[in-house]
């Protein structure tokens, strides 16, 4: 069974292979904030001095966001889909406490559990760079915390004095809307069906970042897929040329935010050039010819009966791969029965 | 014919291994294991080098269990006379960052405690477009990949490769500034003084005086390397 008509059938595999087979995808994604996300640790948010641009050799702090914040939501999204549409359910299979190793999860995204092996993750996602630099990218808030009626000072709840100023109250930094990452996520030895649930999740997750702040809400715009036999460009050097590209088209308003079109314009641009460069064996999906898969691709998430073809596919694979190649388990039951 | 390639290795995104664990520090040496670059450069296991190793000890996606296979998968690497120094850094920045067990591929299940915080540690990892030198020494011609994927958190870095002119090989007293692997030269050279480099598996050494054989360049000053270095693993 063959979903789509824009892709060749040799981009694929027929079935999940057990060893590195380099056949590789590419997705390449502009991550656009939409509102205040939060990509931090140590209560600061994560940045890197990296050079501007490739031709630009200043040196920058650039906001990141780092590879597991943004693979994370993603496997979430494609996890709730395969529960929603009861190909796993939530005894067998919980995130980072319990894997099943027989889903499609479980075997694209990987797993590691001590004595019972690890499976490689076939999805690689590199750490993204904002395109501008930290100070024209975040914004510094205050919090407060104030009582029901709206101000600061205790009425007396809870056994306060009355009249009392809370404390609570704090600043933190949060990345402002319209700041773009680009970002490439790799999937290794796709077949149809893994590619096109890599592809929905990507598609789907709108939320990256801290979850308790309800404010992480970014968009994924795709504009392009390559397939090839090895590792593409670097999201930091992507980053660089995008840079390069609009300031040399003057369209690096500072310090206001970028034109999105501008930005998919120059970041279309870069990666053309920058693939030109690799000496691999590569076939690129940019511009009408990525509008005509995406769209292809589009019909079949969109569709409810299809897209649970697509999850059946992807989940039956995946069993089909754990069957024969994830005998751990079985291994360890056989030598306690020997015993 | 030997033929000698200089390879700059440039980091796009934060490497990170634990060279050293303190507690809840991990720490990340500005210098790669060349167990490690075999893997990275895709020289194990490979059809294209001639190292495919036996079906049951083939690199998988599938890892039954956490046991390192140098000896199976780095031997074809002798055969067919390919060797990777390790490398160290031309110049390098660091970094701290906090991680949580939470989001940690090496998980570990969290004990219940009352308040909504994870358990966390810190790492210490090179920064992004950080350099590292390193050597491989074939008798064939090679085509390494360009961008290669290194560390726990595979982060993706570049590889130029630059083919040195034809070495000449000399029986003396040498230095070797760049750092090297000790089970893979001290069999076939006599090694005199050397600093250590803690790290596991095998420590490696620097600034290291020996008597043997080496390959020298008439224009390059600042390369001496002993030759006959192989994997050498206990008899």
């Amino acid at each position: 069974m063959s979903f789509l008509k824009t892709v060749e059938a040799k981009f694929f595999h027929s079935e999940i292979p057990y060893k590195p087979m380099g056949k590789y995808v590419h997705f390449l994604t502009i991550r656009v904030t939409e509102s205040y996300p939060l990509f931090q640790t140590d209560s600061e948010l994560n940045k890197s001095r990296v050079r501007a641009g490739i031709k630009d050799k200043i040196t920058i702090s650039r906001l990141t966001m780092f590879k597991r914040k943004q693979s994370t939501p993603e496997r979430l999204v494609g996890r709730e889909l395969l529960r929603n549409y009861g190909l796993m359910s939530a005894e067998e299979c919980e995130y980072n406490v319990k894997f099943a190793m027989n889903n499609p999860d479980c075997i694209i995204y990987g797993f590691a559990i001590g004595d019972s092996g690890s499976e490689k993750s076939k999805v690689v996602v590199d750490t993204a760079f904002s395109i501008k630099s930290f100070d024209e990218s975040h914004e510094t808030f205050t919090l407060n915390a104030p009582f029901e009626n709206g101000t600061m000072a205790s009425k007396g709840e809870n056994g306060s004095k009355v009249g009392e100023v809370t404390s609570r109250i704090n600043q933190q930094d949060h990345i402002k809307p319209q700041v773009f990452f680009p970002s490439i996520v790799t999937l290794k030895d796709p077949t149809e069906a893994s590619f096109l649930y890599v592809f929905n999740n990507i598609l789907r997750t709108r939320h990256y970042g801290a979850q308790t702040t309800r404010t992480g809400r970014v968009r994924n715009e795709l504009i392009g897929v390559i397939f090839a036999d090895g590792e593409i460009v670097s999201n930091l050097r992507w980053t660089q040329a995008i840079y390069d590209h609009m300031k040399n088209n003057n369209t690096l308003y500072s310090p206001d935010p970028l034109n999105e079109d501008e930005v998919f314009t120059s970041a279309k641009a870069s990666i053309s050039t920058l693939m030109e460069d690799e000496f691999i064996v590569h076939e690129d999906f940019v511009g009408d010819k990525f509008a005509a898969l995406l769209k292809e691709v589009k019909s079949i998430t969109a569709n409810e009966e299809e897209l649970k073809k697509m999850l059946k596919k992807a989940d039956d694979e995946a069993k089909a791969y754990a069957k024969v190649h994830i005998k751990g388990k079985d291994k360890d039951k056989d030598k306690a029965a020997a015993k | 014919m030997t033929i000698i390639y200089r390879c700059e290795l440039e980091l796009h995104d934060s490497l990170y291994y634990a060279t050293r664990e303190i507690g809840r520090l991990y720490e990340t040496e500005p210098i790669i294991h060349n167990y490690a670059l075999c893997y990275a450069l895709g020289l194990v296991d490979s059809e294209k080098y001639v190292t495919t190793v036996s079906e049951e000890h083939s690199y998988r996606y599938f890892c039954p269990e956490q046991v390192p296979k140098y000896e199976e998968h780095l031997t074809p690497l002798n055969q067919q006379v390919i060797y990777v120094t390790p490398a160290s850094s031309i110049s390098h920045t660091s970094i701290l960052n906090t991680w949580k067990y939470a989001n940690n591929n090496y998980h570990v299940e969290m004990e219940k405690t009352q308040k909504n915080i994870p358990s966390f540690g810190r790492t210490k990892e090179i920064a992004p477009e950080s350099l590292f030198e390193f050597f491989v020494i074939s008798q064939t011609e090679l085509k390494l990949p360009k961008w290669i994927r290194i560390g726990k958190w595979m982060s993706k870095a570049e590889v130029t490769v630059k083919k040195l002119p034809q070495p000449k090989t000399k029986t003396d007293l040498f230095i070797c500034i760049h750092p090297l692997n000790p089970l893979d030269v001290m069999f076939t050279n006599q090694v005199i003084s050397y600093d250590v480099v803690n790290m596991p598996p095998v420590s490696l050494i620097k600034n290291v005086q020996m008597r043997g054989q080496y390959y020298y360049f008439d224009d390059i000053n600042d390369v001496k390397l002993p030759v006959r270095m192989q994997y050498r693993f206990q008899d």
